[in-house]
């Protein structure tokens, strides 16, 4: 008990003594400034946020590293007290200690933060409480590690490498270096994130990997604190019994991981794993979709509360078209950014993601052109999330209905900036490999009258949208000229000839090798 | 258990070895309230006499009581320490601590209680050692003999039962060093103090007691009266080096003090007995177990 109590006052003294040190509030006082620069985005996610938890982590656990490495030196190097009640593995805990509640409060501290600015609270998303205290059991490494290199190197030089690598490794995500240096920089980061988080897929939402994560820290922290407590210790045996323990929680860190990897992230025919909703903590089945007008969204988990900015860009694409091209609209899917989420759709998909900003231009464009080529049947068969099903729709006159759809609803927002207006048309091409014709006419159907369009969409929309009707017919009733030529997927000459307006090599076919949109009978 | 706490070493056929090499080789020894002196050649053994007595190092054989404890067994080592104050030769102290941060961290660590406690013990033993007006001093900015003094502060907190002092006075000046032997010498009335010297005056000043070592043995274990009681009539003064192996050295005025192995006539012609210091008495015990020792 009066040890107890020797430990905690010895505890709280070193932490006045960080918090009047050189490291830990100026350290601090940088963190914060820079996450107040860098963040938090509107709208962000609870995968987002995280994230950005996880990245606080791995800085907070910089900071206190250095934070603890003046005090670890006075342990390592000025051990003049070795006759005290308390012995020196108290003395190395409660200087490690003293920091973890420091840094877990800037941490927690941040979290809050970047939570309540996120945006509509709560944020979209479900949190997996297993994975909550990772970032912080990463946070309190730092302390811990410093302790661990000082008792070694009995020097201020772990402190000195880390002032070295922490800029390079910064310098290294901005500037260009050499080769080398880069490639260097490039393996240790990689080596770090590896040891950090040795799972691929993480996600905050996912059940299984919440779990092997939380596992596989703490106990990774422990064989830290097991080599703490053991390094250069004058008792042979506490050394000993310090280096059998880190062995054998480090073997587990490992087992976790190396289990994890094996069993639960591959699928049993190797290819890459998708997640079904019921493997997001909390969610038995299948996420119910949501229909709004016509159109069916399907959100992940917990993301209902993005559905309504999904419909509100992409409901314009169908107000351009006839009424009855609702029976064809797409259904919206939403993937994950950190995994794939197993996709459970039969018939045409759009794919949404949460880093597809919609109040970004060129995203929007993006989801308009994609959405208008589902609705209008330009689709390969078989369903997949992740753009197995597009196909080409050379010298189908859908094509250009496409572009004049995208163009519409681009225009609506933004009427005067024509070299957006154009970027987004020939972006839209370049995913369907026009051919010389449909080149001619998706840049001249723009300008045709809209009620002309209109009308001849809505008198034709089953030719057309079946891929029955081709360029040729098309332009014919819209009364523009375009080249014969619609059967040839164009080239680079015929693309800059086109848009001759844009800079040259600017655009061209994305993938001619997919196949030809299939047509309906 | 504070009966037991009152303040008494005890040790039997204590040794303690570093590989092949004997640093303590069955040592016997009583100590009660006091001050005793502890000395001996470099190498003789006292560092290492004095990490034992202070459970920094465990003997390799034989049996230490320390308060009436067993230092062996985690428990009662632990009881001991909160009763000892250790001032270790040449204690390196944290650089970047003031001095009044260094003996609060030393508090904590002694189990000194709270905040208020801790900081009025500090206080008090800096006033003490006279280092209440450098308290805010950095310990880098110390000298050396403040330096000192901050150790010996430090070893003082918490009015130990068993203050262990190895080479105290080292770097202290002579104003410093009488204020040392009067507190040390206060403390004593209660407390067993073991003082670790070269300074023979400080022992002279200081010391009941005196145990002297010599290869790791105990060669000498007695009051200094004894000690001086051997050298009588082996101590002479007279003109000229007599030469021939005997210990001596020129005195101010120009005659020489010569010390005998024996008790026996005079070393040369003109050279009359005096009475010995304890200085004399120490270089005969240290200068025959030597020659006792080579001749073995």
């Amino acid at each position: 008990m009066r040890r107890t109590a020797t430990f905690a006052r010895l505890t709280l003294f070193n932490m006045l003594r960080l918090l009047r040190g050189p490291f830990l509030l100026p350290g601090t006082a940088l963190f914060m400034a820079y996450f107040g620069w860098a963040g938090p985005f509107p709208g962000q996610s609870v995968d987002t946020w995280y994230a950005d938890l996880t990245s606080a982590g791995l800085l907070i656990a910089a900071i206190g590293f250095g934070a603890v490495t003046p005090s670890a030196v006075r342990e390592a190097r000025h051990p003049v007290v070795s006759t005290t009640p308390l012995g020196r593995t108290g003395r190395v805990l409660a200087l490690a200690l003293a920091a973890v509640p420091l840094l877990w409060a800037v941490l927690g501290g941040l979290a809050a933060w970047l939570w309540l600015t996120a945006g509509p609270l709560p944020p979209a998303g479900i949190v997996n409480p297993y994975a909550l205290p990772v970032p912080f059991l990463v946070a309190a490494a730092g302390p811990f590690g410093a302790m661990l290199l000082v008792l070694w190197t009995r020097s201020y030089l772990p402190l000195v490498m880390l002032a070295l690598c922490l800029p390079l490794y910064l310098v290294y995500n901005g500037i260009l270096l050499s080769e080398r240096l880069n490639s260097a920089v490039s393996r240790a980061s990689t080596a770090l994130q590896q040891a950090v988080s040795p799972f691929p897929d993480f996600s905050v939402s996912l059940a299984g990997v919440g779990v092997y994560s939380l596992v596989y820290t703490s106990l990774a922290l422990a064989a830290l604190v097991a080599l703490v407590v053991g390094a250069r210790h004058r008792v042979r045996r506490v050394l000993i019994a310090s280096a059998v323990t880190a062995a054998v929680l480090a073997s587990g860190a490992v087992g976790v991981a190396v289990h994890g990897n094996r069993t639960v992230w591959p699928d049993a025919a190797g290819r890459p794993r998708t997640y079904g909703d019921d493997e997001i903590h909390g969610v038995d089945g299948p996420w119910p979709c949501r229909e709004i007008e016509g159109v069916d969204y399907c959100p992940l988990p917990g993301y209902d509360s993005w559905v309504p900015s999904w419909h509100a860009t992409l409901s314009p694409v169908l107000e351009e078209l006839p009424g009855r091209a609702r029976a064809n609209a797409p259904v919206v899917w939403q993937d994950a950014s950190w995994f794939s989420r197993a996709f459970e759709v039969s018939g045409p998909a759009v794919v949404v993601s949460d880093y597809m900003d919609p109040s970004l231009q060129p995203w929007q464009s993006y989801l308009y052109a994609t959405f208008a080529r589902k609705t209008l049947g330009m689709s390969a068969g078989a369903p997949s999330p992740h753009g197995m099903d597009d196909c080409r729709g050379t010298g189908q006159a859908r094509s250009a209905a496409v572009v004049w759809v995208v163009d519409r609803v681009v225009s609506s927002h933004i009427p005067h900036d024509r070299f957006m207006r154009t970027d987004a048309v020939a972006t839209a091409m370049t995913d369907m490999a026009p051919s010389p014709a449909d080149l001619a006419l998706g840049r001249e159907i723009v300008a045709v009258p809209p009620d002309r369009v209109r009308a001849v969409l809505e008198e034709h929309w089953e030719e057309i949208s079946s891929g029955r009707m081709d360029t040729l017919e098309l332009a014919a009733l819209l009364d523009v000229r375009v080249p014969a030529d619609q059967t040839r997927i164009a080239g680079a000459p015929e693309w800059d000839s086109v848009f001759s307006d844009m800079n040259a090599g600017m655009y061209e076919t994305w993938n001619p090798s997919l196949p030809l949109c299939p047509v309906s009978p | 258990m504070t009966a037991v706490l009152t303040g008494r070493v005890r040790l039997r056929g204590v040794t303690r070895r570093y590989g092949t090499r004997t640093a303590l080789d069955g040592v016997d020894l009583d100590l009660g309230p006091g001050v005793t002196g502890l000395l001996g050649r470099n190498g003789a053994g006292k560092t290492t006499l004095m990490r034992c007595l202070a459970t920094d190092l465990d003997a390799t054989g034989g049996e230490v009581r320390l308060l009436g404890l067993d230092p062996s067994r985690a428990a009662e080592r632990t009881d001991i320490r909160r009763r000892l104050g250790y001032l270790p030769q040449n204690p390196d102290f944290y650089p970047y601590f003031t001095a009044f941060a260094l003996l609060d961290y030393m508090a904590v660590l002694k189990e000194l209680g709270g905040r208020r406690a801790r900081h009025d013990e500090v206080r008090r033993v800096l006033l003490q050692v006279g280092l209440y007006d450098r308290r805010h001093s950095r310990v880098r900015r110390l000298s050396g003999g403040m330096r000192q003094r901050l150790a010996l502060a430090s070893a003082l907190m918490g009015d130990p039962a068993l203050l262990l002092l190895d080479e105290p006075t080292v770097g202290l000046d002579p104003e410093q060093r009488i204020r040392f032997r009067n507190l040390v010498s206060r403390l004593a009335v209660e407390s067993t103090v073991v003082l670790s010297t070269h300074q023979i005056e400080d022992v002279a000043a200081l010391c009941g007691q005196i145990v002297c070592l010599d290869r790791g043995r105990v060669v000498f274990d007695g009051p200094p009266g004894a000690l001086l009681a051997r050298a009588r009539g082996r101590v002479w003064e007279g003109p000229g080096d007599p030469g021939t192996g005997l210990t001596s050295w020129r005195l101010p005025d120009g005659r020489h003090r010569v010390l005998t192995p024996e008790a026996a006539s005079a070393p040369g012609a003109g050279f009359v007995p005096v009475e010995p210091t304890l200085e004399d008495a120490y270089l005969l015990l240290v200068g025959l177990s030597g020659e006792s020792e080579a001749a073995r």
